[in-house]
């Protein structure tokens, strides 16, 4: 092929100047990060797409990740670090440089610490997740209790729900052993995909699929039984379940015996589940969830969805999330071959399979004097058992003092669109002393800032990642940092010797702080940098067997009843998983639909990808998403225009009548600058387990724009 | 066309669309139109996808008035984007709306089969990030 021809289709060659450079996309979560193969010509990439022999995608990319080179292009990154001139929101900044900027920040944290004490500062991560075990530490060291992130809405319920039950942070379902696959909210061809191919290729080796989701999704399209659940009370389904598997003696009486604790008190909650009493609840017929019983009954171990978010963003998720739980320790599947099995964080958010000593490093300064971090009084399980700030509390701090002021705010990926009530988050950030965030865009968030820091991408950065079944990688810069950008963690650690924490790991080197996270694995920081292009298996690690992770809770059991709970005497927490509904107080006769926000689409990722063209392009305006039988009694049509109520606000959009969607259920994609779903949310529509937004169910109603 | 499309197995993910766009730099924020769609299909209430990308059909050659759309010897229709005066006429005639005019050059876009990364070993851009399945090629023999 002529050269001409070999350019135009972007081939690798010494006479096209294309190179091939691997790194890791980190547009998503962590957990499911990607390697990527980019080519690179003169300095800039010219294309992505999955890294063939990569462990974990095998060469397969999703939408967000194959739009990585817009992201990074993106027209609105952040050049050089910015100091605010205009009103706070404006967007009006004059550039500094980065030691007028880092000088500036320290010399006022170092102010507001002296007048209001050091907790008065809250630090705080929004996506993405790589740099946390650094900032934790830094907040920690320079004294303040306030370290919290996005997880307060996304990941930590689960966590949470699982340390009640079993001690456990993250679990995995071995779908390759399973014979049945319970998935609530489960819709894995478009969040979280390589988890589709997964359950396929089971599917057609005889696992049982069901899927328990309101929608019609490819997921649903593809199972043995489709339960389209009322939204929210999954919690009400699987407590019958769990009753309907007791009465059958579907149950594995010597796993309970030697490894449940509270089976009784469990056993007679769930007795009051009748199918038909459920059914009124969830909308569902009892003969089909009678089916539903039968078939996990008949066709165990049981795996479940590891939902990360889905489940648990309903008033009731966490207890909703622990009645599916609880169907593991009916049936024997949890630590079990086939069922789910614990599998420990590894590091920065990832699951490597083994253990670090990543939460030493970045705990192990915490202020022992400091006042109780905000969120954990208001969410006093949240507090006992991950203690962080609850940071969907950090407005109302601000805001109303409760429990004390935050007078200033040290973000990285700042996002106030994230927040339950969104506009008053936007409030505080207005109110606050001092604000400095450090992105790569300059969102709607940093234009609140005081100064905002450029931030890099993964592609323009090395980092040390770890991947699923012992794999570890320290990647290298596909890219330099593009204008002035520099990596988070420098930054920080740049900011600790301003600050002069007393601190010498912090004082030190990067890779001096991984290697103390590491020291106990046998992991060669050098060795790994000396091959950055791939994951490699690392020899000699310890990983715990199937059926050897024991519990870590006070009992030493799966507790059903847990004990953690029945501690803390919280009025409103109950020790079992108790059903309750998750809608908001509105009214019902004038908010008749209900209103899920968040539900995955292919091309968005939270806000993070409104901006960024290729994915945009995938769906060009924001739309909600409503039955075509609401559509037609409305008279809506696709396209037109309508405008949705809660009591906490409205948003008008364009209508996709849709037959995926039920009648009477109505679903808006969050973080649209021009039709904000969070400003629909009460910010007091909270779990009260976690202190989680009740995001996905809210009384609202949808009325045609004239 | 030698492209293969298993719809049972789409999920609608849509990477195809934006490994696409990503391979051959198309703009649809700008006003370019995508070289291949994946469109949710909703009939008796079930949910499938299509694949709307080019059959080389030929649609677009018979109207070009310039013949800088050819047949190329592996059967798929090619740009010859020097020739093309951007008249649009190709444009309006793809029957699945395929082809597009580039915003720089304003000269045809369309679909070249990735000929280029296949003559190479390396599949279409498409059919490689695929996560389901879904979508496939066949290489053919001139």
């Amino acid at each position: 092929m002529e050269s001409r021809d070999r350019l135009r289709a972007k081939l690798p060659g010494a006479d096209t100047g294309i190179t091939l450079k691997n790194s890791v996309c980190d547009i998503c979560a962590p957990g499911p990060h990607c390697g990527v193969t980019c080519y690179v010509k003169d300095g800039e990439i010219i294309k992505v797409e999955g890294t063939d022999a990569h462990p974990v995608n095998h060469g397969k990319l999703c939408a967000r990740g194959l739009a990585a080179r817009d992201y990074v292009y993106r027209k609105d990154r952040v050049k050089t670090p910015l100091r605010r001139v205009g009103p706070k929101g404006a967007g009006e900044f004059e550039p500094v440089s980065w030691d007028e900027a880092l000088g500036e920040i320290a010399e006022r944290l170092q102010d507001l610490k002296g007048r209001y004490g050091a907790s008065s500062v809250a630090f705080y991560s929004g996506y993405n997740k790589w740099y946390r075990p650094f900032l934790q530490r830094l907040a920690y060291s320079f004294g303040s209790v306030n370290y919290g992130s996005e997880s307060s809405a996304c990941f930590t319920s689960t966590i949470l729900s699982w340390r009640c039950a079993t001690g456990a942070e993250t679990v995995r379902p071995d779908l390759g052993r399973a014979g049945v696959f319970l998935g609530f909210c489960a819709n894995p061809g478009i969040s979280g995909y390589l988890m589709n191919s997964g359950l396929r290729k089971n599917r057609q080796r005889g696992m049982k699929v069901i899927i328990v989701d309101p929608r019609i999704t490819p997921a649903s399209e593809d199972c043995d039984l489709h339960l389209r659940i009322r939204p929210g009370a999954d919690g009400a389904l699987a407590l019958c379940l769990g009753r309907e598997l007791i009465r059958n003696d579907w149950i594995d009486r010597a796993y309970i015996r030697d490894n449940v604790y509270g089976f009784e008190e469990y056993a007679a909650y769930a007795e009051t589940f009748t199918p038909e009493y459920t059914a009124e609840l969830t909308g569902l017929r009892p003969e089909d969830i009678r089916l539903a019983a039968r078939i996990v009954g008949e066709n165990g171990p049981l795996a479940i969805n590891p939902s990360n978010a889905s489940l648990v963003h309903f008033k009731n998720g966490m207890q909703n999330h622990r009645a599916v739980m609880a169907l593991c320790a009916l049936t024997g599947s949890y630590d079990r071959p086939g069922g789910m099995i614990p599998t420990p964080l590894t590091y920065a958010h990832s699951m490597g399979g083994f253990e670090t000593l990543e939460p030493e490093f970045s705990t192990e300064t915490y202020p022992k004097d400091g006042p109780v971090p905000v969120g954990c009084e208001r969410f006093p399980l949240w507090g006992e058992l991950i203690g962080e700030m609850q940071a969907c509390d950090l407005h109302r701090a601000v805001l109303t003092g409760e429990p004390y002021p935050i007078r200033a705010l040290c973000a990285h990926g700042m996002n106030f669109r994230m927040f339950p009530d969104s506009p008053k988050m936007a409030e505080a950030l207005s109110k606050l002393e001092f604000f400095v965030d450090m992105d790569l865009f300059l969102t709607d968030s940093a234009k609140y800032a005081d100064i905002v820091l450029p931030a890099c991408s993964s592609l323009e950065r090395g980092e040390f990642k770890v991947f699923g079944g012992g794999n570890a990688q320290y990647t290298s810069a596909v890219i330099p940092p593009l204008y002035e950008s520099r990596r988070d963690d420098d930054v920080i650690l740049e900011l600790a010797r301003r600050l002069r924490v007393e601190d010498p790991l912090l004082l030190g080197d990067r890779d001096d702080c991984i290697r103390y996270m590491l020291r106990k694995t046998p992991i060669d920081l050098a060795a790994l940098k000396a091959a950055p292009d791939m994951p490699h298996k690392i020899q000699g690690l310890r990983m715990t067997a199937v059926g050897d992770h024991g519990f870590g809770t006070p009992t030493g059991k799966f507790e059903l009843y847990s004990t953690v709970i029945a501690a803390l005497d919280a009025p409103g927490l109950d020790p079992l998983p108790t059903y309750r509904p998750s809608e908001d107080d509105g009214n019902m006769a004038e908010y008749p639909l209900i209103l899920s926000t968040g539900i995955r689409i292919p091309g968005g990722l939270h806000s993070r990808l409104h901006d960024t063209p290729a994915a945009r392009s995938l769906r060009k305006e924001a739309m909600a998403d409503m039955s075509a039988e609401d559509a037609a009694r409305l008279g809506v049509g696709k396209g037109d225009r309508i405008r949705i109520t809660t009591s906490s606000g409205s948003v008008t959009v364009s209508a996709n009548p849709t037959v995926t969607i039920p009648a009477g259920m109505v679903s808006l994609y969050h973080g649209y600058r021009e039709a904000d779903a969070n400003s629909l949310l009460s910010w007091d529509h909270r779990d009260p387990y976690s202190g989680f937004p009740g995001y996905r169910c809210i009384r609202c109603r949808v009325e045609k724009e004239a | 066309m030698d492209m293969e499309f298993d719809p049972g197995a789409c999920t609608g993910c849509a990477a195809c669309q934006v490994a696409c766009l990503d391979q051959r730099d198309v703009r649809p924020m700008e006003g370019e139109i995508p070289l291949l769609r994946i469109e949710p299909v909703e009939q008796d209430g079930q949910l499938t996808f299509r694949r709307l990308g080019c059959t080389h059909c030929g649609a677009c050659m018979a109207v070009c008035p310039t013949g800088c759309l050819r047949r190329d010897a592996y059967g798929l229709v090619q740009a010859e984007a020097e020739l093309c005066v951007g008249c649009g006429a190709c444009v309006s005639a793809c029957p699945l709306g395929v082809v597009t005019l580039d915003i720089e050059t304003n000269t045809v876009k369309k679909c070249d089969g990735c000929i280029g990364r296949r003559l190479e070993g390396f599949p279409p851009a498409c059919c490689h990030t695929c996560p389901t399945g879904a979508l496939s090629w066949k290489e053919r023999s001139e």
